[in-house]
């Protein structure tokens, strides 16, 4: 059942191409829309879910951030755009992050009531698609290997490109093209990196989840990269640690593997659900996948299924008074922990 | 002089008169003989409305809002047996044949539009949701139930439960190789036989909704009008024997009345018309008001005969009396009814020539043939020696309305009734109140499938579609997809939008699939390219793009179809327009079965207050030519009024929304109710001009024309009052509305008709 694999180290010289291409570009080049209050956002998609002190909060579609003491009441938040928001983050009880579609970047320092525009660059054409602040530390990854990193808080930005974590035939081409040909140079290197679909953080170690099989660690807070080789061309959509430290990801048809002395264990989730996001909470491991499915396991081995009648799918939970309180498709859902057996 | 004139040639030549209207009996006969029901959908919108010139211009291309919905169910409650598959396939394949049915938009598992996406690790993989090597054994079934979840279309092509799933399909106006108009009576008969028939059994039940199948059964219906009439005649009959006391003079209006009616459909069938179930009443309002003016000739002549004249002599001169009043009353309800062209409805239209025609007839075969055959009978000893003057206690009672306290409180309590009526009148809701068919009955199989329907899917079959129009390939840009979707997403936030669907929200979906399902990509592309990926998979058939996709249609699912809810969405549908229109994109009202109820709706409503200016107008302008006095047309129209608006009213408290079909019954109403009037007032004027007080004058009106009002007016209500036993709930609404039009009227007219006189001949009121 399970298939284990070794993954392969590939350290690279960071000084072949110079470490990283930082730019301080961030900016609002184009007037963004309001979201508009709806009655609607917390009925429709929502992708990404967190509580914070003893706030909930939720985002998706249409610039719709909401939140929420009780998890049935829903306030709406005031956002300046109107694009589909795709993770939230917060760093404290007031400060926050949210990222989204047109390379949005947008921080909260009120506890979330009201959020400004730091980042909304609709010409490059390219959602982020994940956010991760601690500390003064915020991450911010998305389509094409887009990675934005602040350690002020959002104050200041880089734009990193780490070329360790190409294949090694693209990072190749692109150093013969680096000198001849600057300008295509410029555009092959937007183009060549996974989709960065989840980032974690966890001390000075750094995890990336991509695009076809895409793994990456830093033990350095983010200034080096190496991949981690999976035995899976599918792609990951969330990773996290377990309650035994050991790095959890999961991806595409309902494929999770579990990183535990070397080796990656897998498991294969019933009825093939790509999986958009993992909650560890005390013991239990819960997947939120597609089609309404619920992958939920006491042991963090035997997975158990649990499927919503209307097919919607779930992309993220949080447990709020023993509830499991769920952002789908279909807005927020409940389900008593109890009912979870 | 004409009326002496024409007096003399017809009771001179009176064999040749009543050879001439054999005649056109026999040959009018015939013709009627050949009427057939006749119904259309698009003979019930307002063609020049705005929203429905849209409708017309792209339903071609988008399809019609006449459609018809087949929902096949499992009597065990699951679909997922062989049996099932193949009913449900048979119903498919038995549609795609039936005469009228637009091949191409028949939509069901079965049809190859019906496919399933999932994403793979490399991509894409789909097909039909049927395979084409489906077999109807366990696996077979299993990867069918697989594909629908994956296809998500549960709630659409399958209920939500898996107890049914459906066929639909669009229908069309036109035969394409013939180019006649679609027969929807027809169609409703072959979805009874060739599906209901065929494939209901012991396991399979099949539900069928859809305008075409409601007017079918409509007409099934009416077909019982037929038993009704015949009661209502026979009970009429009776009464006017009763009444006179001659058997052949209560034949006499009964055959004339009946002639009109033959004549009537006679011509309307030479006219090339049908008639419409929903106007099935019509015939008999012909018959109605025939009656009415027959028993005041019959009345006329009886009391001349009672007089000593001999028949001939009592004809001619109830001729000459009733000439002017019964041509009057006939003539404005005639010009009345005929005004109702001018109102952009089909059907309505049709009405107007079906009433207009129908009451003219009756001034041939009442004022002029009835005497012409009431002149060769001969009256036996018996009836001459009736005493005269046996109701006068009851007249000269009634004359006291005329006494000034008594006019007062009258009028005072008719004041007070109108306000009532007009304060009520304001709550009457426009178009349909209820969720299926007002029509018919809750109980009729077509409601209880409407029922089912609403209640086991989760789509709902009232539909607005606002049409998009932009520029060519369109689709391919985001500023206007962006455009569409913002518009989209206003209209879902508006209560009774249960949920929309256009190109753009579908590319927002197609794009996900492009990102291995992944919904934080279900956005629109900034990038032409990625647009063009994701829509250009999108086919014209799914009814969201024309060709060159420079139109697309937005799709609202309603909640329901009450007036009040279509009002809502409309008006935000144009505040919407007006904020996101803008050179690149055009809003466009309406299609979709909703959007045609939205025109249809600010039609009637537009009508509603024009209609009675037209037929006020007629009667007003004939009342004023005939009796030369504003008084007494004040006092022939002035009740006339308060009836209509109680009768309004009553329409609110039956809640009967105002239609094409129960809005023109107001203005027939005004025809049944102004004959009252006009006979009692054109006595009282000639006593009045002759110098008696106004009471005598009432007096004398009563006596010479009173029974025949009050018995008229009991009569027919009598007759119209056995339609609540119908098996239409239209039918049932009209019976009960008529009956209060017949009586109310009747009672408008001896009651509060002497008391304004009282007010407006203040002068002749002094007591000698």
């Amino acid at each position: 059942m399970t298939k284990t694999s070794l993954y392969s180290l590939i350290l690279l010289s960071s000084t072949l191409l110079g470490m990283t291409d930082a730019v301080a570009s961030l900016k609002v080049s184009q007037t963004a829309t309001p979201t508009v209050k709806s009655s609607l956002a917390d009925k429709k998609l929502l992708t990404d879910i967190t509580s914070v002190g003893s706030r909930l909060f939720s985002l998706g579609e249409r610039g719709h951030i909401i939140y929420s003491e009780n998890g049935t009441d829903w306030t709406q938040a005031k956002v300046p755009v109107n694009v589909l928001l795709t993770s939230i983050s917060f760093s404290s009880e007031k400060t926050g992050f949210a990222v989204g579609h047109d390379a949005t970047i947008l921080k909260t320092t009120d506890g979330g009531e009201s959020w400004t525009l730091l980042n909304y660059q609709p010409e490059l054409d390219r959602p982020l698609l994940a956010v991760k602040s601690f500390g003064n530390e915020v991450v911010a990854v998305g389509a094409y290997g887009l990675f934005w990193q602040s350690k002020d808080s959002g104050n200041t930005w880089t734009q990193e490109f780490h070329d360790e974590l190409l294949l090694e035939e693209d990072r190749e081409f692109l150093l013969e093209i680096k000198d001849s040909d600057p300008e295509l140079y410029e555009i092959e290197k937007q183009y060549l990196l996974p989709h960065f679909n989840d980032v974690y953080l966890s001390g000075d170690n750094w995890y990336l989840a991509g695009e076809a099989g895409f793994v990456a660690q830093s033990s350095n807070q983010g200034n080096d990269w190496e991949k981690l080789e999976v035995d899976y061309y599918g792609s990951f959509f969330s990773l996290t640690k377990n309650e035994q430290e050991n790095l959890v990801v999961a991806g595409l048809r309902g494929n999770v593997f579990e990183e535990s002395s070397d080796a990656w264990q897998a498991f294969s989730m019933d009825g093939k659900a790509t999986i958009n996001d993992i909650l560890v909470y005390k013991e239990t491991v819960f997947l939120f996948a597609n089609s309404g499915n619920l992958y939920f396991s006491a042991n963090g081995e035997d997975f158990k299924h649990y499927v919503f009648d209307d097919g919607k799918a779930v992309m993220s939970g949080v447990v709020k008074n023993s509830n499991l309180v769920l952002a789908t498709e279909a807005g927020i859902k409940f389900i008593p922990l109890a009912t979870l057996k | 002089m004409l009326i002496h004139s024409l007096e003399t040639f017809l009771f001179r030549q009176r064999p040749l008169v009543i050879l001439a209207f054999a005649f056109f009996t026999a040959v009018l006969g015939f013709q009627a003989s050949n009427i057939h029901l006749d119904a259309s959908f698009n003979k019930n919108i307002p063609l020049q409305h705005e929203y429905m010139q849209t409708y017309v211009q792209y339903s071609e291309e988008f399809g019609g809002a006449n459609t018809v919905y087949i929902s096949v169910c499992d009597k065990e409650g699951d679909i997922f047996n062989p049996e099932f598959f193949e009913a449900l396939k048979g119903v498919h394949d038995q549609l795609f044949f039936i005469p009228g049915i637009n091949r191409t938009l028949v939509n069901s598992l079965y049809s190859p539009s019906t496919r399933f996406i999932e994403v793979v690790e490399d991509g894409f993989a789909g097909g039909p949701v049927i395979p084409a090597d489906f077999q109807a054994d366990k696996q077979g079934l299993a990867t069918v139930k697989q594909n629908v979840e994956k296809a998500g279309i549960v709630g659409r092509s399958v209920s939500d439960d898996y107890s049914c799933a459906m066929v639909s399909s669009q229908l069309l106006e036109k035969n394409p190789d013939t180019g006649e108009s679609l027969d929807s009576i027809a169609l409703a008969n072959e979805l009874e036989k060739q599906i209901r028939e065929k494939f209901e059994d012991e396991n399979i039940s099949i539900h069928i909704i859809g305008f075409a199948k409601m007017i079918g059964d409509v007409a099934t219906g009416a077909k019982d009008v037929v038993v009704f009439f015949a009661i209502a005649i026979a009970i009429t009959s009776l009464m006017v024997w009763i009444f006179c006391r001659s058997l052949l003079l209560t034949v006499l209006p009964i055959v004339c009345s009946f002639m009109a009616v033959v004549w009537q459909l006679g011509m309307l069938n030479t006219l090339g018309f049908g008639l419409d179930p929903m106007s099935i009443l019509v015939p008999f309002l012909v018959f109605a008001i025939g009656v009415s003016h027959g028993v005041q000739m019959i009345n006329s002549i009886g009391k001349r005969v009672h007089e000593g004249m001999t028949a001939r002599e009592a004809s001619c001169a109830s001729f000459v009396k009733l000439l002017i009043p019964g041509g009057i009353a006939l003539l404005s309800d005639t010009v009345g009814f005929l005004t109702l062209l001018n109102i952009d409805i089909g059907i309505i239209r049709e009405l107007a020539i079906t009433a207009s025609v129908g009451v003219a007839i009756i001034i041939l075969t009442n004022l002029f043939l009835l005497p012409v055959l009431a002149s060769y009978i001969d009256f036996d000893k018996q009836f001459k020696a009736q005493p005269e003057g046996t109701h006068d206690h009851i007249w000269r009672a009634m004359s006291s309305f005329t006494k000034p306290k008594v006019a007062y409180s009258i009028l005072a309590v008719t004041a007070l009734l109108y306000v009532f009526g007009y304060v009520k009148s304001q709550d009457m809701k426009i178009g349909d109140m209820q969720a299926g068919a007002p029509a018919l009955h809750a109980d009729s199989r077509y409601n209880q499938d409407t029922f089912l329907i609403t209640d086991r899917y989760a789509i709902s079959t009232d539909i607005l579609k606002v049409i998009v129009e932009t520029k060519e390939s369109g689709c391919t840009y985001h500023s206007v997809m962006n455009q569409i979707d913002q518009f989209q997403w206003r209209l879902e936030n508006v209560e009774g939008v249960q949920s929309a669907v256009s190109l753009s929200s579908v590319a927002k979906v197609v794009n996900t699939g492009f990102n291995e399902g992944n919904l934080k990509w279900r956005s629109l592309p900034r990038n032409t390219n990625s647009l063009v990926q994701s829509t250009a998979r999108i086919e014209t058939s799914t009814g969201l793009l024309n060709r060159d996709c420079s139109v697309m249609p937005i799709i609202l699912f309603l909640e329901d179809h009450k007036a009040e809810t279509i009002e809502r969405i409309v008006n935000e549908v144009k505040a919407a327009r007006d904020e996101l229109q803008n050179d690149e994109v055009t809003f466009r009202l309406a299609s979709g079965s909703a959007g045609v109820m939205a025109a249809t709706n600010e039609a009637v409503s537009a009508a509603q207050v024009p209609m009675l200016w037209y037929v006020y107008g007629a009667v007003v302008v004939l009342c004023l030519l005939s009796f030369r006095s504003v008084k007494a047309t004040v006092a022939v129209v002035l009740p006339l009024f308060v009836v209509s608006t109680l009768a309004q009213a009553l329409m609110t408290y039956l809640e009967i929304g105002l239609t094409v079909s129960t809005m023109p019954v107001i203005a027939l109403g005004v025809g049944i109710g102004v004959d009252y009037g006009i006979y009692i007032l054109s006595t009282m004027v000639e006593s009045l001009r002759n110098g008696s007080s106004l009471r005598t004058s009432y007096f004398n009106a009563l006596k010479e024309r009173g029974s025949a009002v009050l018995f008229t007016g009991l009569t027919l209500a009598i007759g119209v009052s056995t339609w609540v036993f119908s098996a239409l709930k239209f039918q049932v609404d009209m019976g009960i509305l008529l009956t209060f039009m017949f009586l109310v009227n009747m009672l408008g007219a001896i009651i509060v008709l002497p008391a304004l006189a009282s007010i407006l001949w203040r002068d002749n009121n002094k007591e000698s």
